[in-house]
């Protein structure tokens, strides 16, 4: 192992905050799981393979792909999903289309959150003094009501468009075709991570799903880059749109002035790595570098102020820095993008993702290299993961676990299952996003857990809400972070409740509920590789209470086998 | 007035009274310990020391922690008033003065009488002798208390937890035999949705994210509408068995991380099979905020008067790493440290006479700029503030030496300097809280001495 990558492993376990994953000693006992070098030379073989694939390049099986993939071929259905515009989702697409926020400008967007604060705002002030006054508004504060008044938007607009979204992603994740696509929308969208609870991103992330990460998963990683550093909602994510030079007001007060947020995670979690080699002098002079890259808070898109830049001399990584302007920015982009850290860096977390939570140094150093030779390319770059033999090994199998995302969606798929797309309820949304803790408030909770939930809630409750993750981090790509007491409490409960069709937005058909042999279970959920305890757990229970369908899937679906992919 | 019951009854209404007068805390477990609660039937810990860690994630301004307005360099390089985030020395929003250089916020109200009370010791300018300013790197070296050393090895809960010492951990064994059977017990617990870093490497500790939803088809919701051939297929999902009848799928000697945890997850499932979360009403009126640290130090709370074993608590809040708008002595910050004090507070009225074996100490991965920056914010710093609190600490005065704020005083001209290294009130925690013996096998490559402590605890 070189020292090197040594390092950059190490850097990507520190990455898993705040809370880290069980430490590795727990996952190198002599345990049957346990994958050494060795096992990732062994080529996974038969029917293993297929469902391998589809629990890596798309979330789980759905009954009947395992047998369509054996038909056409394990690279024709890799070539296909890297190219996904070739596979006709047009079905789902036309059901997704009801959800009309989604196409909405960023404009109107922001200025649903906008009014939604300022009448929070109102709110606050009245329980705070009894009842307002005139409101006394200043001329920014008077425009904005009146574009407000115009607008005619109605109650809870940004929360319910951010619901929207939330729909959007779910029925997507278990129903598109386009399965490896959503996969790397949900992998970037949580690289570049930007939590909802932070101000306006609530209504940005829209744009930011639709806009920057989304089009770009096929690209070159230097455009994706590129689009998140324009991002509204990453620029008041990491408060890049708050930083100047320092500025002196006309009363002769400095205002203004650095905020190194951005230039910090910018080089440690987007690109270099926190090993990466940059010092606390290259985050100040990157931070400067950005400064006046913000956004119009009218339009809600991006604008550089060029008033506010910092055009004196910059060191990057060794490297002077002087074009000016806004190309100051692109400069520091273009040398992050090109750095050899850079490259281990992305290899590194990919192969985390699609192969083990300690992929072999040597394949993360092929994938680096393919990163590079490619100029960033991240189409080459995934090929070099998804056609090394270390990606079809034993090593590979079952190695990851599924995080509640996975674990939720996969679920629904392996049950043939389908979201409803319903306009979703603000109240709900709320839920959502401020996750587990208000739900169990007195009399109050009671009845909100006794309720159906929502798959989106679900998987709240799990720890995973979606676009909420309060770190810059994202969510840990090392899977054994998601094991835990109350994460497995919360796993078997969810298999209990989907199983007998009390998730609220999820539709099952009936024959879901019809007790069927084991063996034809074990093969639809499982692929027939199931272990003797759960087989004898699942034979007793059938025996116990014959007919009861329900409880054997969400048996199965409980399994130590479905945790993992 | 002469039996146990009566005496109890008396004093438990009588510190209900104190309680709606506001002054219970002032009095606090003292009043409590000394006088009162000798009688009180649920003494949990039976000696048995319990440690709550409350891990402040995101880097807390410790200059707004514990304040030093005596320092006249931090109204240089902090603003008062409008957008500026000092804290005055006098009228609204005054710092609650300690001991006439340092005060606490004014958020903290509810730790003042802790604090007069002897059993609050800020300990101030403390930190890790790393330098990064990484939020996570420095988080994982204080969680693992091994600063720069990314080996992944296990937490230095887990290490203390495994070297108390021999006798004690006997003796607590066979008092829980005689209490609870043949029961596991729950040596730590962590009140979140995954284990943290500090409890990584113990396959006994649990994270629990929610007392109340920690059980196997409880309060399952009601189906959709079924016709009735559907109707008689579902299963009802309840069992008389707590661990739902799933127990046998991870009964597999497999020693991987997720039979580990299955394993221990189905036992802490028939421990804690009747403890009710939902109905559970704190003591002499206690009221924790709402919100996450809230219910998760209410949870602990229950955790320790349920007597499962407990000896390490855990949990932790977000939200301090305020780069913009972090406000004076109202706004971002001080809704946090309400929310901080008033649980602590909580837990402190809750817990009683219990005090006495618990010590509750606060932690954040570094502190933030001594200046505040452009945004009414501060960036990310070097030295910060922990509190540590209890029966057995040492309190009423401010802990730690004070490295100034001149330019020339300050961690490469900009943050607090560390004069404590974290390790060392760890470290004192450890071995005269808990009992840990081996100081070196919980912080290798860090000399404890105990001529270093800085008298967080009570010798």
């Amino acid at each position: 192992m070189k020292p090197t990558i040594a390092c950059l492993s190490l850097a990507l376990l520190a990455l898993s905050p705040p809370i880290l994953a069980a430490p590795p000693e727990l996952e190198a006992a002599p345990a049957a799981s346990a994958k050494t070098d060795a096992a990732f030379s062994r080529p996974l073989k038969g029917e293993k393979r297929f469902a391998h694939i589809l629990n890596r390049l798309a979330f789980g099986p759905r009954p009947g792909d395992i047998e369509a993939l054996r038909q056409s071929g394990i690279k024709p259905w890799i070539q296909s999903q890297l190219s996904p515009e070739t596979i006709d989702d047009s079905a789902l697409e036309t059901r997704l289309a009801s959800l009309s926020w989604l196409r909405e400008s960023p404009e109107r967007l922001l200025l649903a959150y906008e009014s939604e604060t300022a009448a929070f705002l109102r709110r606050m002030k009245k329980a705070e003094k009894g009842e307002i006054a005139a409101p006394q508004l200043n001329a920014a504060q008077q425009k904005l009501q009146e574009r407000i008044e115009v607008a005619t938007l109605p109650e809870h607009a940004s929360v319910r468009a951010l619901g929207e979204l939330s729909v959007d992603k779910l029925a997507r994740a278990v129903e598109s075709k386009r399965q490896l696509q959503e996969v790397l929308v949900d992998f970037w969208g949580n690289h570049f991570n930007v939590d909802i609870n932070k101000g306006a991103v609530l209504a940005l992330k829209i744009r930011d799903d639709r806009d920057v990460i989304r089009p770009h998963v096929f690209g070159s990683f230097r455009e994706l880059l590129g689009a998140s550093a324009h991002s509204p909602a990453m620029l008041v994510y990491l408060d890049n749109a708050r930083s100047t030079r320092e500025m002196t007001a006309r009363g002769g007060q400095k205002r203004g002035g650095l905020n190194e947020n951005y230039a910090r995670e910018l080089m440690e979690l987007h690109t270099l790595g926190v090993d990466g080699g940059y010092s606390q002098s290259d985050v100040t002079e990157v931070a400067r570098c950005f400064t006046g890259w913000g956004l119009d808070r009218e339009t809600g898109t991006f604008f550089f102020r060029a008033r506010a830049h910092d055009e004196g001399p910059k060191t990057v990584l060794g490297q002077k820095i002087g074009l000016g302007g806004k190309k100051d920015g692109e400069k520091v982009l273009d040398i992050l993008a090109a750095s050899r850290a850079t490259a281990r860096f992305i290899a590194r977390k990919l192969c985390v993702r699609f192969v083990a939570d300690n992929p072999p140094t040597a394949l993360v150093e092929r994938v680096a290299a393919a990163f590079s030779r490619s100029n960033g390319d991240l189409k080459t770059t995934y090929r070099a993961v998804f056609e090394a033999p270390e990606f079809l090994s034993e090593g590979a199998y079952r190695a990851k676990i599924k995080s509640p995302l996975e674990f939720t969606v996969s679920a629904v798929r392996a049950l043939g299952g389908s979201l409803e797309i319903v306009q979703a309820n603000p109240r709900g949304m709320r839920l959502l996003t401020v996750g587990a803790s208000s739900l169990n408030k007195g009399g109050k909770g009671n009845k909100q857990r006794s309720a159906q939930r929502p798959l989106a809630t679900e998987i709240a409750l799990m720890g995973q809400p979606l676009f909420a993750c309060q770190p810059p981090t994202g969510y840990a790509e090392n899977s054994t972070k998601w094991v835990s007491s109350s994460a497995l409490v919360a796993r078997l409960n969810f298999a209990l409740s989907l199983s007998s069709g009390r998730v609220a937005d999820v539709v099952l058909t009936r024959d879901t509920f019809k007790a069927t042999a084991i063996d034809d279970l074990a093969r639809a959920l499982l692929n027939s590789d199931i272990s003797a305890p759960t087989r004898a757990t699942v034979e007793a229970e059938a025996q116990k209470s014959p007919g009861d369908g329900a409880r054997l899937h969400a048996l199965l679906l409980s399994s130590p086998e479905f945790q993992r992919r | 007035m002469s039996t146990p019951l009566s005496r109890r009854i008396f004093l438990k209404s009588g510190a209900l009274a104190l309680a709606s007068l506001g002054f219970a805390p002032a009095f606090g477990p003292r009043f409590l310990r000394d006088v009162a609660f000798a009688a009180e039937s649920n003494r949990p810990s039976r000696g048995r020391k319990v440690l709550i860690c409350v891990f402040l994630r995101g880097a807390v301004d410790g200059l707004s922690v514990v304040v030093p307005h005596g320092d006249a360099n931090y109204y240089q390089l902090r603003r008062e008033g409008n957008g500026g985030i000092a804290l005055p020395r006098t009228g609204d929003g005054a710092v609650l003065d300690l001991d006439g250089t340092f005060g606490l916020h004014p958020a903290l109200r509810a730790l003042q009488p802790m604090y007069k009370s002897g059993h609050l010791a800020p300990i101030h300018a403390v930190g890790s002798p790393n330098p990064t300013r990484s939020h996570f790197d420095a988080q994982d070296y204080m969680e693992s208390a091994l600063p720069g050393d990314k080996s992944g090895a296990n937490g230095w809960l887990t290490r203390a937890l495994a070297n108390c010492p021999e006798d004690v951990r006997k003796r607590a064994a066979q008092i829980d035999k005689a209490a609870n059977g043949e029961k596991a017990r729950i040596r730590a617990v962590s009140m979140t949705s995954q284990l943290p870093r500090s409890l990584g490497g113990d396959a006994s500790a649990l994270a629990i994210a929610d007392l109340s939803d920690f059980g196997v088809g409880k309060g399952a919701p009601p189906a959709k509408p079924m016709n009735r051939r559907e109707r008689r297929n579902a299963s009802t999902m309840r069992s008389a068995d707590p661990t739902g009848g799933f127990e046998s799928l991870y009964s597999d000697a497999v020693g991987d991380v997720l039979h580990g945890t299955g394993q221990e997850t189905f036992g802490a499932l028939k421990l804690l099979e009747n403890l009710a979360p939902n109905r559970y009403v704190p003591a002499r009126g206690a009221v924790y905020p709402r919100g996450r640290l809230g219910d998760s130090l209410k949870g602990i709370a229950q955790l320790i008067k349920a007597d499962v074993g407990l000896e390490i608590g855990f949990a932790e809040a977000g939200g301090w790493d305020t780069h913009v708008n972090q406000g004076g002595s109202q706004g971002q910050l001080a809704r946090r440290l309400q929310e901080l004090g008033d649980g602590i507070g909580a837990l402190w009225n809750d817990l009683g006479d219990a005090m006495a074996d618990v010590t509750i100490l606060t932690m954040s991965e570094f502190g933030r700029t001594a200046r505040q920056n452009g945004d009414g914010g501060t960036d990310h710093g070097h030295g910060t503030c922990f509190l540590a609190l209890g029966g057995g600490v040492a309190g009423g005065r401010v802990l730690g030496k004070w490295p100034g704020l001149a330019p020339e005083q300050l961690y490469e001209g900009r943050d607090l300097s560390v004069t404590t290294d974290f390790r060392s009130v760890f470290g004192e925690i450890a071995a005269r809280h808990l009992g840990v013996r081996d100081l070196g096998a919980v912080f290798p490559n860090f000399k404890s001495d105990p001529a270093d402590f800085r008298g967080v605890m009570r010798t």
